[in-house]
């Protein structure tokens, strides 16, 4: 009973996990709190969607597809309504993030609908190692979390646009002052976080259903999880996502499932209380 | 000029409802409502300079408090919506303590928490709350005087007297030495405490007086709309405050309520389609904070001011300065 | 040892993530006095002022004000016990006038209940009495009395500095500590500023300042404290300073040497 709960809490982690690093990439990047990066996530899994149900692409092909899509639609938010008010301080990037959620929800509620859509994944069955069930499902979830942080670290490490956001994240007057260009690092920041938004928005989707408020859940615990990870720390939001993911799967069973979010909540105020920066924080002041 | 107009806006107010339909007079009581929720967010925006996801945490506090003590223990409202505005303060004051240290962002998301766990707590706190379907037949404020506040324009009154009441007593605060020292707080935290400012002591009095006045919009929904649910006080209310405070213009008092006006009375009055409404805030809140950052307060100074020689003269002096 | 010790720092250490900025230094500044704290980049003097001032707490270490532990002490304190300070680049309340700039050190003088604040109690338009004539005091000195219903933001830098000094000075202080006061001046312009710290002492304020200009802290100071690598090298008058063949190694580095 309790090795299934882990299972599952793995699962929910792993979820929780991708859609937290795109957000944390961004604010590590460019001290931006986007409000609509939940929207993101809902827009992926919709073009997921299309592309699977619709268009006729097996689901492994659609997901990296949309995920490029998704990638350009985040680096447009950028360009069009960020940027402009990036001079304006922290409020003004709030407010307009925020007007763009609640755009992008009602809007996707208007072309959409609110029936939720479930993406054919193509995978079945299940896999039994002793008393725990999972499905291949929740596999495959678990193995695109390793594929994609692999992929990051590749990108953050070895490629020099990569290196040039770590630059950018840990000292942003100092980067531009050797001249790298802090714009295109940070557009370049907004991509990787919008195709890791859609990667999980389409599981997502294929686990659960696609539908225009899947992204409201999701961009709370994204925030949960990178104030308890540390506010662009990508280690704090991998760690933070498995951790909270795990919090609420063994709460939810073992303590009350209504109140599961309410313990989530608390473990966050409790870490903000002794550990105002996080757990990876520290260096963000 | 500004008083002139404001006198007049008040006149209006208080003779022109009982020509009005009973319609009308209720959505005029939720503007009133709403401008009461706008000014507590304007108040913690532009004074205290801090974005809070949570303050529909307070008034449906305010609201489940005030509502409960009557259903449950048959108090008077006058005498349970004191007790709700106490019980706000002091949540506030408890959640000032674990949040009012954090800058920015931290902030914005912990108050954010803040109100996902009142809603929460709300929604599945069925012994108390009756859970998501809320309380039902919330009865009018006993009368006195033989005023009778089951009519719907004597509540009207009664809501524009709480909320006139509210705007100077606010007026005032904003000119004493705790809205200087806000002020002051909002420009330059850091110098703010190296001219000995007590930071923490100071916000944590901005945040419990916008809690005080979201409280009285929270015990004034209940009468008014006779039924209260835990899914009123989203998230998306707390932005909906905020939208009003934006568009109507930050730092000044005059802004929530003109937004608050413009948001809730003008939207129905057009009936304009509901289900545009959130794609029109969001678009709204957009174009006001990239293209006119002092909100329809500002446009409206710029516009009076444009004409008249002494101010240009005022301004050219203050940039030659 | 000054025969009236005012300020007494005793073995203070600071330390971040294992790197230690400011190690076991003590030094005292007598009243009346103007010290300087110079020191080549790194050497931990502006995390010295920030310990000093109260910005954040030391690892380690005594701060004592007259009679008062200044360790642990919230900012507001601080100033309250005496003790105030300018900021590097000069700090000011922008939006507002000069005038209502200098009402803010008064205002957050007086203590009002809490309940008194919510309802806000106190009014606070019109400054009256000593207030208003402290601020006008304050306004003459650094030479602004002109310029006080102009909006800080607008002013010409040299100005926003006086006011950034006027800010600091509107309490009477017994102490004022200066965050690089010349950083970003003219040798003219320098000058003046340190006719105003002269100024400044001679109304009876003590003076602490941190600064870059070897120059002009040797033109200003009565004493001065040389610190490198976190560690207080030498002590002494402008001259015995440099003479001293450690802060001279310290400024030209090791090579000499070698």
């Amino acid at each position: 009973m309790i090795a299934q709960q882990i299972v599952n809490g793995l699962v929910l982690g792993s979820i929780y996990a991708l859609s937290a690093l795109g957000f944390t990439l961004i604010f590590g990047a460019a001290r931006v709190v986007n409000f609509a990066y939940g929207q993101l996530l809902m827009l992926g899994g919709f073009a997921t969607l299309f592309l699977a149900q619709y268009a006729g692409f097996n689901f492994f092909v659609a997901l990296p597809v949309a995920m490029l899509a998704m990638a350009v639609c985040s680096v447009l938010i950028y360009v069009v309504v960020v940027r402009p008010v990036l001079g304006q301080g922290d409020l003004a990037v709030l407010l307009v993030t925020t007007g763009l959620l609640y755009i992008l929800r009602d809007g996707a509620v208007i072309v959409f609908g609110t029936a939720p859509r479930q993406i054919d994944m193509g995978v079945e069955g299940i896999v039994e190692i002793g008393d725990v069930i999972v499905t291949n499902q929740r596999l495959v979830v678990v193995g695109a979390l390793i594929v994609l942080v692999v992929a990051l670290y590749l990108v953050l490490y070895r490629l020099r646009i990569g290196k040039a956001l770590r630059a950018v994240a840990q000292n942003r007057a100092g980067a531009e002052a050797i001249g790298l260009n802090v714009n295109r690092v940070t557009a370049f920041a907004f991509a990787i976080s919008g195709a890791l938004a859609c990667a999980a928005g389409g599981l997502l989707g294929a686990i659960y259903a696609a539908e225009p408020g899947m992204g409201d859940l999701p961009l709370l615990k994204s925030f949960v999880i990178v104030i308890f990870g540390g506010l662009g720390s990508v280690p704090g939001a991998i760690v933070g996502g498995l951790v909270i993911g795990m919090t609420e799967t063994l709460a939810g069973s073992y303590i009350s499932f209504a109140f599961k979010d309410v313990f989530t909540f608390l473990l966050l105020i409790a870490v903000l209380l002794f550990r105002p920066t996080g757990l990876f924080g520290g260096k963000v002041a | 000029m500004s008083r002139i107009a404001a006198a007049l806006f008040v006149t209006g107010l208080i003779v022109v409802p009982p020509a009005l339909g009973s319609y009308q007079v209720y959505l005029l009581s939720l503007t009133l409502v709403w401008s009461l929720l706008a000014l507590s967010m304007g108040l913690l925006l532009g004074y205290v300079g801090q974005l809070n996801f949570g303050q529909a945490a307070f008034v449906a506090i305010a609201a489940y408090v005030s509502s409960l003590l009557r259903i449950d223990l048959g108090l008077s409202f006058w005498l349970a919506a004191p007790v709700a505005l106490v019980v706000v303060m002091v949540v506030a004051a408890f959640i000032g303590v674990i949040t009012l240290r954090l800058r920015g962002p931290f902030f914005v998301l912990v108050t954010l928490a803040f109100g996902e766990i009142v809603r929460i707590v709300i929604s599945n706190w069925q012994d108390v709350t009756r859970g998501p379907i809320g309380l039902r037949g919330i009865a009018p404020p006993e009368g006195f005087l033989g005023i009778d506040f089951g009519n719907k324009l004597a509540f009207y009154y009664l809501a524009l007297a709480v909320t006139l009441v509210c705007t100077l007593a606010l007026a005032r605060v904003v000119r004493s030495r705790t809205g200087r020292l806000l002020v002051a707080l909002r420009e330059d935290e850091l110098l703010a405490a190296f001219v000995g400012i007590g930071v923490m002591r100071q916000k944590m009095v901005g945040l419990c007086i916008s809690a005080l006045v979201a409280g009285l919009g929270g015990v004034l929904i209940g009468p008014l709309l006779t039924v209260i649910s835990p899914g009123q006080f989203s998230i998306f209310t707390s932005v909906d405050m905020v939208v009003m405070v934006i568009v109507g213009g930050v730092g000044t008092l005059a802004g929530p309520l003109i937004g608050a006006v413009f948001l809730t009375y003008v939207p129905e009055v057009v009936r304009f389609a509901n289900e545009y409404r959130p794609v029109m805030m969001g678009f709204l809140l957009i174009m006001v904070t990239m293209f006119l950052p002092g909100g329809l307060m500002g446009l409206m100074r710029r516009l009076t001011h444009a004409g008249s020689g002494a101010a240009l003269a005022r301004k050219a002096a203050a940039r030659a300065g | 040892m000054p025969a009236d010790p005012l300020l007494v720092v005793e073995m203070l250490t600071k330390r971040f993530d294992g790197l230690t900025a400011v190690d076991d230094v003590s030094f005292v500044v007598g009243r009346g006095d103007i010290l300087g704290l110079i020191g080549p980049n790194g050497a931990g003097k502006t995390t010295t002022f920030n310990l000093v001032s109260g910005r954040f707490p030391p690892s380690a270490g005594r701060i004592r004000l007259a009679s008062h532990d200044l360790v642990g002490l919230r900012p507001d304190r601080i100033v309250a016990l005496g003790l105030a300070r300018t900021f590097q680049g000069t700090r000011i309340f922008p939006g507002l006038s000069v005038e209502e700039n200098l009402c803010i050190p008064l205002l957050a003088r007086d203590r009002s209940g809490f309940l008194g604040g919510i309802l806000g109690l106190q009014r606070a338009r019109h400054m009256k009495g000593e207030a208003a004539r402290r601020v006008a005091e304050v306004l003459e000195f650094i030479g602004l009395s002109a310029l006080r219903e102009s909006i800080a933001g607008t002013l010409a830098y040299a100005h926003q500095s006086l006011l950034g000094i006027g800010l600091a000075l509107v309490r009477s202080p017994q102490m004022l500590l200066f965050d690089e006061p010349f950083a970003g001046m003219n040798p003219a312009e320098t000058r003046a500023a340190a006719v105003l710290v002269r100024r400044i002492r001679d109304t009876g304020v003590t003076v602490l300042l941190v600064e870059h200009d070897v120059a002009a802290v040797m033109e200003t100071c009565d004493r001065i404290v040389v610190l490198d690598h976190g560690r207080k090298i030498a002590e002494g008058t402008p001259a015995e300073i440099r003479r001293d063949p450690a802060v001279i190694e310290a400024y030209l580095g090791t090579d000499v040497d070698a």
